[in-house]
């Protein structure tokens, strides 16, 4: 018999299990995937390497029927969207009626920065809404800060407690979350001179500005090329529906570069953008630029008296997350 | 051997006589007949060319001034046939005289003033362009700044492989080992250069694979990628495949999901 948590079953349903111990991670994990195995429904499980090697000697025979993706931290968070959406397109298209997703979400407690994950937490509930699934995101409450925490309980609808999925009475409004999160602190490089900045720069400017400084990094080539593409495309978006003036900030440690591009307009109005292609992209005329930007760094979004801010981080970005104090600069 | 093929753009009649007579200085110096093709008398035509004993040079076959009122008209630009037939017949007579190339100054500023025309002048002049590719035939096509408008600079320039006086995003031009090369770099500014070069290209030959070249392509963002593919719907093209392009084009090309743009990678 199939169990759903949802009621019906016949829409999305995201929760989030905290766990305190490794063998509670195993147990939520395995039991999540297990039920689907049990009734014939297709389980996937995408998880940082050692919790999948974990997963599969406790499942034994069973884990033969889990799919186990990469781990999600190596993507960026529209192009998880992109896959599940099509990995699940396929499965129902193959008759598949009910599918359990187990997955670990990249967050600082584990290395990454919080503010893009974040906006993914909160928009799959929108953005998956329509595909018969049942999402399971773990969280180690030993590592995961607590204004994570916080975020994780305001964009699940139900939770785990005591071995239990259960409505969750904290869970808000996706857009609403979206449109109110707070912004990230800046990367402490920020308080630095920039190493270039142009006022009103195009975007061939920009590229020249992000290139320029590649060879002072540890980038690699195609690290630095893709930041020139998103930096590119931010000049390029704020010049077209942003309002002037437009200005460039860039800053260069070892190991990341830092982008701004700051105009004096509100930014995108859709809480979802970034996320997935706004929906002119259809028309073959633009609509790509913002979700291409998102793909290729790690983007975080500010609003304050400037106007509106994309910061985009190439290379390994701080894990910072919005509370979180920055570390004094290493240049590092 | 293979000629070069380039624009300039010239301030005065000064900066043209200047260059031209360098650019033609060069070719004597390397055993090349040199020409001069413009418009106007053949009084106004010597007046441009500032080469060390032009006249001795012209009486033996080494300079040549010709007029291309006397073959053409201001008005109409040639078909690609006629156009490249002359270059070949002056090569030919060129290499036949025992010079080892033909190497002319050309100046193309009536046929690219009006937009209508230049339409044809950039469709001709792209086969003139494969033409220098595998013959000995170089050619500086020269523009007046004077006289036509940075629109009409920038299409004629584009299709060139090189330009002096003028920046432009990109080259669009013949190559050996693809329809086309692409270098330079497209973003969404470049785009409607892009486009209305890509309109009067040759090589779009509908049901066949149309291969650009970007190894010298520094830089394609997504606005760029899509005119390339709303270019291949638009001409029947079944792929258009961009090679030897940078990684981080390939990766927004595969996000993109398209389906007439192919993007190889360098290796």
């Amino acid at each position: 018999m199939r169990i759903l948590a949802g009621g019906d079953g016949a829409g999305y349903l995201h929760s989030a299990a905290l766990y305190d111990t490794d063998e509670e991670l195993i147990a939520l994990a395995v039991a999540h995937l297990q039920a689907a195995v049990d009734v014939g429904d297709p389980a996937i499980a995408a998880l940082p390497a050692d919790q999948a090697v974990r997963v599969r000697t406790a499942m034994d025979a069973a884990a033969s029927a889990v799919t186990f993706l990469p781990d999600i931290a190596r993507e960026r968070p529209p192009a998880v969207i992109t896959r599940l959406r099509s990995l699940l397109g396929g499965l129902l298209e193959g008759g598949a009626e009910y599918v359990r997703v187990v997955s670990t979400v990249p967050h600082p407690g584990l290395g990454a920065p919080w503010d893009g994950w974040c906006r993914y937490e909160a928009a799959v509930n929108t953005l998956l809404s329509d595909m018969p699934l049942w999402g399971l995101c773990l969280y180690d409450r030993r590592i995961t800060p607590r204004p994570v925490l916080d975020d994780v309980e305001r964009t699940h609808a139900s939770v785990t407690r005591a071995g239990r999925h259960v409505p969750n009475d904290r869970y808000q409004d996706p857009s609403e979350f979206l449109r109110t999160m707070p912004a990230p602190p800046p990367d402490p490089l920020e308080a630095n001179r920039p190493d270039a900045e142009f006022v009103n720069p195009s975007p061939a400017d920009s590229r020249q500005a992000v290139r320029a400084l590649g060879p002072a990094t540890r980038l690699s080539s195609d690290e630095v090329d893709a930041l020139v593409m998103a930096t590119s495309e931010a000049v390029t978006n704020a010049v077209l529906h942003g309002r002037p003036p437009v200005t460039l900030r860039v800053w260069a440690a070892q190991a990341r570069i830092v982008v701004t591009v700051t105009d004096r307009g509100p930014g995108p109005e859709d809480p979802y953008a970034g996320l997935v292609p706004h929906a002119k992209a259809t028309t073959g005329r633009g609509g790509y630029g913002l979700w291409l930007i998102n793909n290729l760094a790690t983007v975080a979004y500010r609003r304050d008296a400037e106007g509106f801010t994309i910061q985009l981080v190439g290379g390994d970005p701080l894990p910072l997350h919005h509370g979180s104090t920055s570390p004094p600069d290493d240049r590092g | 051997m293979p000629g070069d093929h380039s624009y300039l753009v010239y301030t005065d009649d000064d900066d043209l006589r200047s260059s031209a007579s360098r650019f033609l200085t060069h070719g004597l110096e390397l055993g090349q007949r040199v020409g001069y093709f413009a418009w106007g008398n053949r009084a106004a035509l010597r007046r441009h060319v500032d080469v060390a004993g032009v006249d001795e040079l012209i009486a033996r076959g080494a300079v040549s001034l010709i007029s291309l009122d006397d073959h053409f008209r201001r008005d109409e630009v040639p078909d690609p046939t006629t156009l490249v037939a002359f270059w070949s017949d002056a090569t030919t007579a060129a290499l036949d005289a025992g010079f080892s190339a033909l190497r002319v100054v050309t100046d193309t500023t009536p046929w690219v003033e009006q937009e209508r025309q230049r339409s044809d002048f950039l469709h001709t002049e792209q086969h003139v362009d494969r033409y220098r590719l595998e013959h000995p035939f170089t050619q500086l096509c020269v523009g007046n700044m004077q006289v036509l408008e940075e629109q009409a600079l920038a299409e004629t320039g584009c299709i060139h492989p090189s330009t002096t006086g003028l920046a432009l995003p990109f080259h669009l031009h013949a190559t050996t080992d693809a329809d086309f090369a692409l270098d330079g770099e497209i973003d969404a500014d470049a785009v409607p250069l892009l486009e209305r070069v890509l309109s009067t290209a040759p090589g779009g030959v509908a049901g066949r694979e149309l291969v650009i070249d970007a190894t010298d392509l520094r830089f394609i963002d997504h606005h760029g990628l899509l005119a390339l593919e709303r270019h291949a719907r638009r001409s029947g093209i079944p792929a258009i495949v961009l090679r030897n392009a940078a990684p981080v084009a390939a990766k927004v090309a595969e996000l993109l999901d398209l389906s007439r743009l192919r993007v190889e990678i360098r290796r």
